[in-house]
């Protein structure tokens, strides 16, 4: 499993208000069109979680092309993300 | 920003011309308390212009103190706090500045005073002709002293400034509890539109839009990883409704009409903690879809880090909002301030309907323009809304 994807599901459950089971059903396939709680909403709270939790910031253009987890974990693998 | 006078690292923030038009600005709000570290370029605190509410980024980083209190008027270029290295450093500055009158709104009309009051009290006094010196507080007048000498001595023909609205019915007080007070921000919001509505004529219509075209672009990037809410495409609908009926780019002060010069459309953002705030994207009649998207997602992001400038909220003739995310199925928008009419969608449903004699399944979507009837009539507004309807349903992705 990629190291960050557990992080990114909390970041997912916190953004979104997601229950448990919501949550564990996450994985590194999951797309914004899987999951109803994905919205254009919900995901710029996803991006403000992510941004403060990886101590990073992502560029306009970025934003709404992180419409999957495994474009997210890319994206934090290009910043240098440890 | 102006240098330190006498404690080196010390300088005084000002308040910066936010709209050319505006000589002051209300201060709703610090965002960095007394003693707080602010950081270059992130908001500093929240004021309303006369046509918006937004944040001020801080000039520089430091520990800051205020020097004026939220509520009060503040004139451009009046020094509202300093930022130092600590607070004893700026305690030293302040105790070293010499006693040098600050610029003040009674300073700027060139009105003098020997009372000893805030700027926001001189504001509010200047406004409802009152002489400062019958108000009567002890040491400093601010604001409220002058609200509550207004509430006791009403002036002919001037509304209330009771930040209450009014006295509650005496037979209704046993049956109800005191609820917090509005946030600074909700308040500036209501009073916004309570004068804004006082001087429309508020009219709307609407008119079911075919989302089949708009329901396949939005799968097609979403299908593509790119996430996009129902912005882009009402901004797209609203040009066509401001290109069908040119006074929606206009609005109306009494009988007066001003005009905008180019098309800009604002649309509704909600911070994360329930803040409403109207970015405008400017050019919108020249911007594809695509560029329209990407403009919404920079003034939101802004809007959620906290970094939309007033003048981010300047210029637009109409917004546009959408409750897509609930089973809304239209809603009647308030129009804001200096401008013709609000265009709003619900959520997109299935509905049967009858098309070439055959029941058909189609996806479908509520809009609603509520306009200023003074401004234009419902023949106009109903053939703004239905070019904005053609221009969804014609949508070529």
């Amino acid at each position: 499993m990629t190291p960050h994807l557990d992080i990114v599901r909390q970041c997912m459950a916190r953004a979104m208000k997601l229950d448990d089971a919501a949550v564990s059903s996450i994985t590194e396939l999951t797309t914004a069109v899987q999951l109803s709680a994905w919205t254009s909403v919900t995901h710029l709270s996803l991006i403000l979680e992510l941004e403060k939790t990886f101590k990073i910031t992502f560029d306009n253009d970025e934003i709404v092309t992180l419409g999957s987890v495994a474009m997210i974990l890319e994206r934090l693998a290009a910043k240098g993300v440890k | 920003m102006s240098p330190a006078d006498s404690v080196p690292g010390v300088v005084a923030v000002t308040m910066p011309q936010v709209n050319v038009n505006d000589e002051e600005v209300i201060l709703l709000g610090w965002h960095v308390p007394d003693g707080g570290q602010a950081v270059e370029g992130q908001p500093l605190c929240e004021v309303e212009t006369s046509k918006s509410v937004g944040d001020m980024p801080s000039p520089a980083s430091g520990i800051f103190r205020p020097i004026v209190e939220v509520g009060e008027v503040v004139a451009i270029g009046q020094t509202i706090g300093f930022l130092g290295p600590s607070l004893e450093a700026i305690e030293q500055h302040l105790a070293a500045r010499p006693r040098v009158a600050e610029p003040s709104n009674a300073g700027s009309r060139g009105l003098e005073t020997a009372v000893d009051a805030t700027a926001g009290a001189i504001e509010l006094a200047r406004r409802h002709g009152v002489d400062l010196a019958q108000v009567g507080a002890p040491g400093r007048i601010r604001r409220e002293d002058v609200e509550r000498y207004l509430a006791e001595h009403p002036v002919p023909g001037c509304e209330s400034t009771r930040p209450d609205g009014g006295e509650l019915p005496p037979l209704l007080a046993p049956l109800v509890d005191h609820g917090p007070e509005l946030s600074d921000h909700q308040w500036s919001v209501a009073r916004h539109l309570t004068v804004t509505q006082s001087r429309l004529v508020n009219a709307f219509v609407n008119m079911d839009v075919d989302m089949t075209a708009a329901g396949r672009w939005l799968d097609a990037r979403r299908q593509a990883g790119l996430v996009t809410g129902p912005i882009p495409f009402l901004l797209h609908a609203a040009v066509a409704a401001v290109r069908a009926v040119p006074p929606l780019a206009s609005f109306r002060l009494g009988r007066k009409v001003f005009s905008y010069h180019t098309p800009a459309i604002a649309f509704t953002a909600r911070s994360p903690d329930g803040r409403l705030f109207t970015p405008v994207v400017r050019s919108v009649d020249s911007q594809s879809l695509e560029d329209l998207a990407r403009q919404c997602v920079a003034l939101s992001m802004a809007v959620f880090r906290g970094q939309l400038k007033p003048a981010d909220q300047l210029g637009a003739c109409m917004t546009v909002s959408a409750l897509a995310d609930q089973p809304v199925r239209f809603h009647v928008g308030l129009q804001n301030a200096y401008q013709s009419a609000i265009l709003t969608a619900g959520a997109v449903r299935q509905t049967a309907t009858v098309r070439d004699g055959q029941l058909a399944v189609r996806a479908e979507m509520t809009l609603c323009l509520s306009y200023d009837h003074g401004l234009m009539d419902g023949w106009e507004a109903a053939a703004a809304l239905d070019a904005a309807r053609l221009a969804l349903e014609s949508l070529d992705v």
